[in-house]
């Protein structure tokens, strides 16, 4: 038996790096700031300015590719469709400066900054997300909404919502293969793939609720309700004063990034 | 006095006509291992579900006799109460892993963690556990990525981590080969030893006849035979009832028949080869 692993549970729970290290509260309360910040100011800068310190953040935490890979499936088609339905949309308005010819579609620069800024803001707000969800473990987050006084019973219903999900994927995927082996057509175009997915929906529910009801008194057998006290195996680090002095500074810009758009609206009006 | 005792119990579950349980009336003492074996719909999960308390407060239906656990009606008990005091290890070992712990190590802590144990004393304990089922390699797996024989003994460890009193374990063995079957069974006897209360259902005869101290015979809901091990596994009636009875007692039974009977009927490969040594 690996007792180092065993022991490891006596420390707090620790993974060796500053940003993951940081409490799943602080790291939410960080990413949420900034994600709506960048939907209050509306530019592109700003969108610019979180998707690299997302790639920044990527980098340091080692989820890079993880992170630019789905990034990447959002950003690219969202930059090309906003740009191309603002210029259909905006590009006829008179006074419009011309930018650059594709094809010869002539382009505008207002047009073509308005798409930029939605696109941006979108992508600046992903990154944040990201960022976070690749580096928090749902399991350390219900484990500080539980600090905080969230019952056990409600972090376990979130997190074997989760584990369900992922089950119900795995069974699916178990379906499909025994169908397969019996000769039915389960690879080809949308509608084939359909055609042999749609029946496997009723089996895949029906196990799952009967399996809910056997997990339910296996959790009873582990005392899951029993009220006289509730202990931790893994147990968050306490939460240092600069930590909360980082959570302070991204609310301050989500207050500064209010006021900045209060104040450009008032301006043009 | 009895620690669990049930007086013309019968029960139907929600939604069916026929009773699951038929006017059982059988009694468990502290610190012995019982075994229930019998065929399969014969009552025995349904036995272990009423003993354990999710009858009547899981599954409602109609509970009628009278059921009584430590003195007080099983009506009475609250749950959670419950199960400190008896732990239930059941067939599937597929719905018995949380679901929201990534680790095995974690998996069987999870018990301990709702009884509130301190943490020094809850890692201990688990590691204990893990190096008795010999589940020791796997605790840094991802229990949902474990195989129905590894989730087994998982789930197993769990319960035998939170101490119970008493223990309820339904057909442990189903999902493990015979060499785990073997291991799971000498950690029962270890358990007995440390005067426990076990009541286990399974099949495999041969293995309930080495261990266990009283044998409870279900049929059709109802006790059709109980007592002690070597008592009830060479009555001949049991045999005439087609119920399993280990192969070496078949083979005294047959000796008897033919006229050239051992001095008892044997229920163990080594009381077998006694009674033959003794026969020269």
């Amino acid at each position: 038996m690996d007792k180092e692993f065993a022991y490891s549970f006596k420390d707090y729970v620790k993974y060796g790096n500053g940003f993951k290290d940081l409490n799943p509260i602080s790291k939410l309360t960080i990413s949420l700031c900034l994600g709506i910040a960048s939907c209050v100011i509306h530019r592109w800068q700003f969108g610019i300015f979180l998707f690299f310190l997302g790639i920044i953040l990527a980098l340091y935490t080692r989820v890079f590719d993880r992170f630019i890979r789905s990034l990447l499936v959002i950003a690219i088609p969202l930059l090309l469709l906003t740009s191309i339905m603002r210029q259909l949309q905006y590009g006829h308005v008179e006074g419009n400066t011309p930018i650059f010819k594709i094809f010869g579609w002539q382009w505008y620069k207002e047009p073509f900054i308005a798409s930029m800024d939605i696109a941006w803001y979108i992508i600046g707000f992903s990154s944040v997300l990201l960022i976070y969800f690749l580096n928090t473990e749902m399991k350390d987050l219900m484990l500080a909404l539980e600090n905080r006084g969230v019952t056990h019973v409600a972090s376990y219903i979130m997190l074997s919502s989760m584990q369900s999900i992922i089950d119900m994927r795995k069974s699916a995927n178990t379906i499909l293969e025994s169908q397969k082996a019996r000769g039915i057509e389960t690879d080809g175009n949308v509608i084939v793939r359909m055609k042999a997915f749609f029946p496997t929906l009723g089996p895949i529910l029906l196990s799952a609720m009967s399996g809910t009801e056997e997990k339910a008194i296996a959790m009873d057998a582990r005392a899951f309700s029993h009220d006289g006290g509730h202990t931790y195996l893994r147990v968050l680090r306490p939460i240092p004063v600069w930590e909360y002095v980082i959570d302070a500074l991204a609310v301050l810009v989500l207050i500064g990034s209010i006021v900045y758009a209060i104040m450009s609206s008032m301006h043009a009006l | 006095m009895s620690f669990i005792e049930l007086k013309d119990v019968s029960y139907k579950y929600p939604y069916t006509k026929d009773f699951a349980l038929k006017d059982v009336n059988c009694s468990f003492e502290k610190g012995k291992f019982y075994g229930i074996i019998g065929e399969n719909g014969g009552g025995k999960t349904t036995l272990c579900n009423l003993i354990r308390g999710l009858i009547p407060h899981f599954y409602l239906g109609k509970l009628t006799g009278e059921c009584k656990i430590e003195g007080k009606d099983i009506r009475d008990w609250d749950t959670a109460e419950l199960s400190s005091k008896i732990g239930y290890v059941f067939q599937n070992p597929f719905t018995q892993i949380s679901g929201i712990k990534s680790t095995v190590f974690e998996e069987v802590a999870i018990g301990l963690e709702n009884l509130g144990v301190p943490k020094d004393e809850m890692i201990e304990r688990v590691m204990k556990v893990c190096e008795q089922l010999d589940i020791g390699h796997l605790i840094k797996n991802n229990p949902n990525n474990l195989s129905g024989g590894q989730r087994q003994r998982v789930a197993f460890a769990s319960i035998i981590a939170m101490d119970t009193d008493t223990l309820v374990i339904d057909e442990p063995t189903s999902q493990l080969d015979p060499e785990g079957t073997e291991n799971v069974f000498k950690i029962i006897e270890s358990l007995k030893h440390s005067n426990k209360t076990i009541i286990l259902v399974e099949h495999k005869i041969d293995l309930i006849a080495q261990f266990c101290d009283e044998i409870l015979v279900m049929e059709n809901g109802s006790v059709a035979f109980s007592g002690p091990t070597h008592e009830v596994l060479t009555k001949r009636e049991l045999f005439e009832h087609k119920a399993s009875i280990p192969e070496v007692s078949k083979f005294g039974l047959a000796m008897e028949d033919a006229g050239k009977p051992l001095s008892a009927i044997p229920i163990t490969i080594e009381e077998a080869y006694e009674l033959i040594k003794e026969r020269g």
